[in-house]
């Protein structure tokens, strides 16, 4: 690459460079004091604009791909605004007050580990999004002190994220490989799902030494206050129509952010029915609309970009190209793609790797792409910003980059080298 | 027309459905925001189970039709939370400090004039957006309020129709090479302002007399710290848009984000030092804005983009063409449907109709077909961008602008063609 520095790779250089100083900025957030979702934003617009420099491609060549990417980063903010707005609803309503009933644990430890078995199997059938939404949201409600709250959230992500790896239905990493057909749903379930349990149970286990007490008698008393009007009917109608989503996906082939539009626009219309005669105005939509995190999507919307110009670049595909010469393993290369999927989204680089690798290489549920399901699904826990359910969790509770790092990310690194130990002896046996 | 199947039967059916039911929110109390997403929705899975389209050709057209859309939605939410980032700042106050007129009329040929010469740059929306919130600065809400806000949309649209950078509808028969720069502004122009003027004069007929030091506000009220310097950043970086576009070639969207990431670092700085000015910081700003406009908008574009993928609008453009003769008559007919529907879609389907061979470059057809669907927008609030947008940030009822404004605006469209069609002595071709 060296011998041949034109200007195009000088602007590759340049890409990279601002995507790196704009990561360190995200990291500092704190003490910066610069909103992060600014950063992600203007780093997004300032490479794609050394994108479009380039003239080694022409114009036409540039706008096709950028509106690709676009189509695909839109639908994922949509949904995200969707989902949020949905959760937003029911928890104007104090829908999720209903499931406190669930949870007459007193001790923290068992609270947390209650927590993460729902997260765990709600996730594997909910994307890990929605999930972590619904349960790091319904997780703070019982917790006064901010560490505690804190500490289950992370939880609840490591085990959305893990939950998710395991079936093809529960996370998008997984689902691109089953679409793909480099894994069958069946051999995917049976291969994956021990090393999954173990990667929350050693991830969990690690984080419950954290914990001590129990819940104190006002935080459960707070959480049974009189629910509003019909929040039964809302939790009833708002879950069932996010666990439509993907029925509806499967039965008219729409994408995944129109089912969530049509959750949302029943949850409105329902809503605006009920409340009409009232003067209900904090139950209605236009009030859960100036609710949510609108911050978060923007961050979101500028990470993706940022990423997708990256890719755009084929900077990740020659970054992958590199570290498959100089690591020869398969199994190794599997964990550093785990690694990786811990700093930038995991979407590029499991398209990336299934871009790399031939099927005639590893064919279908070969363990490499077992372990690429599993290391891409789980690895993202590892750093907030790794997962969709991370950065989600970073705008539900606020928690910052470095917190997570110090606090979270060893567990989910034991968790996460736990469930490779797992599939590896699993296979061993099997 | 022959090609009316029942699947296209019953997405049209939806679709007149859910807008009658948009219209008539003052009565059913749903939002029509919910509405218009619930329609969208509706006509895309029509879309997707009729078996004459494959489930690839579907994706692909559902793709293309998401990337352009999100690309108005973002630009909409940029540039919503730029102009809410000065409004905060209180930093409309240094127009309406240079704007001391307390006569209706006045005030409503000022601002109208302001917004046709500014949407002459920017495009419509931002425009309007601006112009809209200025108003709202200024004077107290009312029936007044209303009419000067609807005389904005008008002077926005037919501004942008005499300027390839304008409108959208212009730029893309610009892009498309229908029409050269010169051409554009040199036989648009005229007709753009007499469109505007008569349009006004008829719409400032309700408006007597001057406003009560109650209702407007003139007088400058305690001024939020860095309001002028935001104002001016502010304003700087929307005109920035258009430059961005052309400097980089990326869309204009980006430019918006780049502007608004740019405001908020800088508020993000200067408000870093104070614990008490948590009301000027972008995360408060973006909880004001309305999001439900925004959603509507959305919800509009991609029930229209349905129809567009089932080749509805295509169909209805080639019964038009093959049942009404005169290209005059076909170009006036397109203006008023794009008040009915989306005029972007309307253009796009007429350029894949009428290829340069029928009408060459800079020929009469492409004129007019610019001016018209520029300005015929005008005549139903939700038929231009700049419509729908003052209907969500006034909440404009769609009625009391069809009583209002309707008229007007129509008066406006058929003055402005009648000169054209003067002035290039092809009256009565």
């Amino acid at each position: 690459m060296m011998e041949s520095m034109t200007f195009d790779h000088w602007l590759s250089l340049a890409m990279m460079t601002v995507f790196l100083v704009g990561y360190a900025l995200i990291a500092f957030e704190h003490v910066l004091k610069v909103n992060k979702a600014t950063i992600a934003l203007l780093v997004g617009v300032i490479c794609w604009c050394l994108q479009f420099f380039k003239d080694g491609a022409s114009k036409m060549d540039l706008e096709h791909p950028f509106g690709d990417y676009l189509s695909h980063i839109s639908q994922v903010v949509f949904f995200i605004l969707g989902a949020l707005t949905i959760v937003e609803i029911m928890n104007v309503h104090r829908a999720f007050d209903f499931l406190s009933n669930f949870f007459t644990v007193r001790s923290k430890k068992k609270f947390l580990w209650l927590i993460s078995f729902i997260t765990f199997f709600m996730s594997s059938v909910l994307d890990n999004l929605t999930t972590t939404i619904v349960m790091a949201t319904l997780a703070g409600k019982f917790l006064e002190d901010e560490e505690d709250r804190w500490l289950v959230g992370g939880a609840v992500v490591i085990a959305a994220n893990a939950g998710g790896a395991w079936t093809p239905i529960g996370d998008v990493t997984t689902t691109m490989l089953w679409i793909g057909g480099q894994l069958t749903s069946g051999m995917l379930m049976r291969d994956l799902f021990l090393p999954s349990l173990f990667c929350m149970l050693f991830a969990v286990g690690y984080i419950s030494k954290k914990l001590q007490g129990n819940l104190t008698q006002e935080s459960l008393l707070s959480s049974h206050v009189a629910p509003e009007p019909r929040s039964r009917l809302i939790f009833a109608l708002g879950m069932g129509s996010l666990m439509f989503v993907p029925i509806f996906k499967t039965y008219t082939g729409l994408p995944p952010f129109m089912g969530v539009l049509l959750g949302l626009s029943v949850l409105w219309i329902v809503t605006d029915l009920i409340h009409s005669q009232d003067d209900r105005c904090h139950l209605r939509v236009p009030n859960s609309l100036s609710r949510i995190d609108h911050a978060a999507t923007l961050f979101f919307l500028g990470i993706l970009l940022a990423v997708a110009s990256l890719d755009a670049a084929g900077i990740l595909k020659n970054f992958a190209h590199s570290v498959s010469e100089y690591v020869p393993d398969e199994r190794a290369i599997a964990v550093l793609i785990g690694f990786a999927s811990a700093i930038v989204d995991n979407v590029p680089i499991v398209a990336a790797s299934m871009g790399m690798y031939s099927m005639a290489t590893y064919p279908p549920d070969s363990p490499f792409w077992d372990l690429v399901a599993f290391c891409a699904g789980t690895g993202g826990s590892i750093l907030i910003i790794g997962s969709a359910a991370g950065v989600a969790y970073m705008s539900i509770e606020r928690v910052s980059f470095m917190w997570y790092a110090k606090n979270i990310g060893l567990a989910a690194t034991l968790g996460y080298f736990g469930g490779i130990l797992v599939y590896l002896l699993q296979s061993q046996l099997l | 027309m022959e090609t009316l199947d029942i699947y296209s039967f019953v997405m049209i059916a939806i679709f007149v459905v859910g807008y009658i039911f948009i219209t008539l929110e003052e009565w059913t109390k749903i939002n029509k925001a919910t509405v218009a997403l619930m329609m969208a929705i509706l006509c895309w899975v029509i879309q997707f189970i009729d078996p004459y389209w494959t489930p690839s050709n579907n994706m692909g057209s559902l793709g293309e039709h998401i990337s352009s859309i999100s690309q108005v939605i973002f630009f909409l939410l940029g540039a919503l939370t730029v102009v809410e980032i000065i409004n905060v700042h209180k930093g409309f106050q240094v127009i309406s400090d240079a704007i001391q007129i307390k006569s209706k009329r006045k005030l409503l040929w000022v601002v109208a004039t302001i917004a046709f010469f500014l949407s002459s740059i920017l495009d419509n929306l931002t425009t309007t957006i601006v112009m809209i919130t200025l108003i709202q600065r200024l004077i107290n809400k009312g029936e007044d309020r209303l009419l000067i806000g609807s005389a904005v949309v008008i002077a926005a649209n037919a501004g942008g129709a005499w300027t390839p950078i304008g409108d959208v509808t212009t730029t893309m028969l610009w892009i498309g090479e229908r029409l050269t720069t010169i051409n554009i502004v040199t036989s648009l122009f005229i007709p753009s302002v007499v469109c505007m003027v008569v349009a006004l004069l008829f719409l400032s007929i309700p408006l007597k007399g001057d406003f009560n030091s109650s209702v407007i506000h003139l007088e400058s009220t305690h001024a939020e710290p860095m309001g002028r310097f935001i104002f001016f950043l502010g304003v700087g970086l929307l005109i920035f848009v258009p430059v961005f576009k052309i400097l980089t070639g990326l869309p204009p969207f980006m430019g918006m984000l780049f502007a608004m990431s740019l405001m908020w670092i800088v508020t993000d700085i200067v408000h870093s030092q104070y614990v008490d000015r948590d009301h000027l910081r972008v995360p408060y700003v973006l909880t004001k804005i309305d999001l439900s406009g925004t959603l509507f908008f959305l919800g509009i574009l991609l029930c229209i983009d349905a129809l567009d993928a089932a080749k509805i609008l295509e169909n209805l453009a080639g019964w038009l063409d093959a049942n009404i003769g005169s290209v005059n008559i076909i170009a006036t007919a397109i203006g008023i449907a794009s008040a009915v529907v989306d005029n972007v879609p309307l253009v796009a389907a007429t350029m894949g109709m009428y290829s340069l061979e029928q009408h060459p470059q800079d020929s009469q057809f492409w004129e007019l077909i610019a001016y018209c669907a520029g300005t015929g927008g005008s005549m139903l609030i939700i038929g231009s961008a700049a419509g729908v947008v003052f209907m969500g940030l006034e909440k404009v009822n769609f009625f009391w602008y069809m009583k209002k404004v309707t008229l007007p605006a129509f008066f406006g469209y058929v003055a402005g063609i009648i000169v054209y069609l003067f002035a290039n002595g092809t009256w009565g071709m």
